[in-house]
C-alpha cells in the first residue's frame, strides 16, 4: 500500500450548490488555501497514515445534502476513513424520500460520477452501486486520480422513475 | 589576451546568464525560501516508500524467484533468433532503456512504434506500457516475449527453454514446483501460442491442437516466467537522490543535508511546484500520478497515430494474464478494484502514462515516440506548446503554455537533475552465474 496516496482531503461546502466560476487549481504557497467545513479534522501530515488495509478503519464523518429539487436526502461517507488522493475507495450512501417523511428510499437506481471542471475530465472508472436494504447503498470502484477540485454527482432514480441529482464539491490536496 | 581577461570574461558571461540579470539590468538574486505549505508539499515527494507489494504475484519479493528472473532477463535464448533478451532494450548501461527514439530489437525487421520505457522504479506503477495494457509487472514482461517485433518467441518455446536446461529446470521447480512433462512431444509441440487474428498460423494451429489442460499448464509456466522477471525488476529502485537528501535535511532541520541542494535547483523546485505546473501530473514520491494524459505531443515523423490509453483498455480487459485472471495470485483483491471498474473515457484517446521523473535526466529521448531528444526540448514544449496537436474529441484541459523564461528553464532542469540516483547493487547489472 502506498501511503502517499492517503494524504488528507479537505472538503468544501456544498450540498446541491453550483460551484460557479472557479480559478485554476493553485499550488501551495499561493494563498489559495480553502477552509475545511465538513470533513473530519485535518490530519497531521506527519502522522502515520491509516491505510484501508490496516485493520478496520473508522469511516469518515457523514456528508449530507439534498437533491436539486429537494425530493431526496442523501448522506455519504468513505469507508476507508477518508477520501484518498489517487487510491481506490468505497462509499457508504444513505437515501431518504422527503415526500414520505424522510422514509428510507429503497430500490432506487443510483449512478455515481464525478468531474474535474478545471481539467475537463471525470473519473477513469465507472463506480457501481449495490443496494443493501433500508435505504443504504454501497458504492464501489471510486477513484479520484488527481488532486484538485472535484464535483461528485449522485443521480438518483426512484421506483416511479423520478430522477434528481445531488452534487457535492470536494478539494483533494496533492 | 591577458590572464586577467581570461578570468574576467567567463565571469562576465556568468553574470549575463545569471537569473538576476533581466532585460539588461542586473537585479539581486532573490534567496529561495519555501513557506510552510510548500515544505509540506515538498515532503510529499520524498522519501519514496518501499516498493509496494503486488498481491497478484506471490513471488514478487522471493529472492530465488528474483535470481531466476534476473537470469532470464539477460537470457537471449528467449527469442526466435537467439539475439534478443529483455536487456537488449532495457540496458543497465543506458539507465535500463536503450537511448533510441523507438525500440529496435536486435535482428528485428523494423522497430516498434513506441519509445522504450526505463525500468527504474517500474514496480511502483499501477499500469504498464505507455498505454497501460498490462496491470502488473509480471504480465507486462510476457507481452514482448511473444511480440514478433521483439523476442518473437512463443510461450511453448519459453517453457521448453526452462525444461531443457537442467539448471534452469531445477531453479524453476525450486520456486514454482514441477514443470509439466514437456518432453512428451505429442502433447507439447516445440512452439505455439494463441494468435486470435491468424488462426492458420503454424503457432496458432499447434496451440489450439493441445488439450485445454495442457494449454493451462503452459500458460502457468509462462505466467511464472513473468513473475520471476518481475521479482528481479522489482529491485531496480532509485530513491536516494540529492533531492531526497535535501528533503531529509528539511524534515530534520539538518542544514548540512540541505546545503548540497544548489540555488538553481531550489529555484527549479519552486517552479516545479508553482508556475511550471509540473506537479499537476508528476505528483507523489515517484513523481507520477500513475495515470494517463493527452499532452498533445506532436507525433514523430513516420510513426502512426497512436490511440494510447484508449487502445490499451481492451487488450487489458481481455488478457488471460490480467490481475483478475486465472494466473493471478490474488484475483479478488486490489487488482479487482483496478480492473473491474475501468471505463474507456474518450478523453483518454491519445493519452499516455505519466512516467516517473526519477532518473529522467538519464533516459533521453523522451515521450511515447521519443519525440524530444533532450530535457530542454521537453521543457520548451510545455513552456510554449509549440506544434501541440489539436484534439478533435472531448479532451482534458490541463495544459497551458507556462511561458518559462530562459533562466527558469535552466533552473527547472537543474532541479530535474537532482532526481538522479543510480546507486544499485552491482550484482544486478549482469546475469548471475547460475539461475
Amino acid at each position: 500500500m502506498n501511503l502517499r496516496f492517503l494524504l488528507p482531503v479537505v472538503l468544501l461546502a456544498c450540498v446541491a450548490c453550483k460551484s460557479g466560476e472557479r480559478t485554476p487549481p493553485q499550488p501551495p504557497g499561493s494563498g489559495g488555501a480553502r477552509a475545511s467545513t465538513l470533513e473530519p479534522a485535518p490530519v497531521d501530515p506527519k502522522a502515520p497514515d491509516v491505510t484501508p488495509d490496516a485493520g478496520t478503519p473508522t469511516p469518515s464523518a457523514w456528508t449530507e445534502g439534498t437533491s436539486r429539487e429537494g425530493r431526496f436526502k442523501l448522506r455519504w461517507r468513505s469507508l476507508s476513513g477518508q477520501v484518498p488522493n489517487n487510491d481506490h475507495f468505497k462509499l457508504e450512501l444513505e437515501l431518504s424520500d422527503t415526500s414520505q417523511d424522510d422514509a428510507p428510499l429503497e430500490h432506487a437506481q443510483v449512478f455515481v460520477s464525478a468531474w474535474m471542471p478545471d481539467h475537463s475530465h471525470g473519473m477513469v472508472v465507472q463506480p457501481r452501486t449495490v443496494e443493501q436494504g433500508g435505504g443504504k447503498y454501497l458504492v464501489e470502484g471510486m477513484l479520484f486520480h488527481m488532486s484538485g477540485h472535484w464535483q461528485l454527482f449522485f443521480d438518483v432514480i426512484d421506483e416511479d422513475g423520478l430522477s434528481e441529482r445531488a452534487e457535492f464539491d470536494l478539494d483533494l490536496k496533492p | 589576451m591577458s590572464s586577467a581577461c581570461v578570468t574576467i570574461l567567463p565571469a562576465c558571461l556568468a553574470v549575463l546568464l545569471a537569473p538576476g540579470f533581466v532585460q539588461g539590468r542586473q537585479t539581486a538574486p532573490q534567496p529561495v525560501t519555501f513557506d510552510e505549505s510548500e515544505v509540506a508539499f515538498i515532503e510529499s515527494f520524498s522519501p519514496l516508500p518501499a516498493v509496494p507489494d503486488d498481491p497478484t504475484n506471490a513471488y514478487d519479493h522471493d529472492p530465488e524467484a528474483a535470481r531466476l528472473g534476473q537470469f532470464l532477463f539477460y537470457d537471449q535464448r528467449l527469442s526466435s533468433n537467439g539475439q534478443v533478451a529483455c536487456v537488449s532494450c532495457h540496458d543497465p548501461a543506458q539507465s535500463w532503456t536503450d537511448g533510441r527514439q523507438v525500440g529496435l530489437a536486435p535482428g528485428a525487421e523494423r522497430p516498434v512504434e513506441r519509445h522504450t520505457m526505463s525500468l527504474w522504479n517500474v514496480a511502483y506503477n499501477r499500469w504498464f506500457f505507455w498505454d497501460g495494457r498490462a496491470d502488473s509487472l509480471w504480465s507486462q514482461a510476457l507481452i514482448p516475449l511473444e511480440n514478433p517485433l521483439e523476442h518473437d518467441f512463443t510461450r511453448l518455446q519459453a517453457a521448453h527453454v526452462l525444461h531443457d536446461d537442467a539448471k534452469l529446470k531445477d531453479a524453476y521447480e525450486r520456486v514454482f514446483g514441477p514443470l509439466p512433462p514437456l518432453d512428451e512431444e505429442a502433447r507439447f509441440p516445440a512452439a505455439g501460442r494463441p494468435i486470435a487474428n491468424e488462426p492458420e498460423h503454424p503457432h496458432a494451429i499447434a496451440w489450439t491442437g493441445m488439450t485445454s489442460e495442457d494449454r493451462d499448464a503452459v500458460n502457468r509456466v509462462f505466467a511464472n516466467v513473468g513473475k520471476a522477471i518481475a521479482a528481479f525488476e522489482t529491485k531496480l529502485v532509485s530513491r536516494r537522490s540529492p533531492f531526497d537528501i535535501f528533503v531529509e535535511g528539511l524534515r530534520e532541520g539538518d542544514l548540512r543535508k540541505q546545503r548540497g541542494f544548489s540555488a538553481d535547483a531550489r529555484r527549479g523546485l519552486k517552479l516545479f511546484l508553482g508556475k511550471a505546473r509540473c506537479f499537476v501530473c508528476h505528483t507523489g514520491a515517484n513523481f507520477t500520478d500513475l495515470e494517463f494524459h493527452n499532452d498533445r505531443i506532436p507525433g514523430a515523423e513516420g510513426v502512426n497515430m497512436d490511440p494510447g490509453r484508449f487502445g490499451g483498455i481492451e487488450p487489458l480487459m481481455t488478457s488471460e494474464f490480467s490481475g483478475v485472471g486465472p494466473y493471478s495470485d490474488d484475483p479478488d483483491g486490489k487488482a479487482r478494484d483496478k480492473v473491474a471498474f475501468l471505463r474507456r473515457p474518450v478523453h483518454e484517446f491519445g493519452a499516455f502514462k505519466t512516467p516517473t521523473l526519477r532518473n529522467a535526466a538519464l533516459t533521453a529521448p523522451y515521450m511515447h515516440q521519443g519525440q524530444f531528444a533532450t530535457l530542454e526540448d521537453v521543457i520548451h514544449f510545455y513552456s510554449t506548446l509549440e506544434n501541440a496537436v489539436p484534439t478533435h474529441h472531448a479532451a482534458e484541459k490541463i495544459l497551458i503554455a507556462v511561458n518559462l523564461l530562459e533562466h527558469e528553464r535552466r533552473d527547472l532542469i537543474a532541479f530535474l537533475r537532482t532526481l538522479t540516483d543510480t546507486s544499485l547493487d552491482p550484482a544486478l547489472l549482469s546475469p548471475p552465474e547460475a539461475p
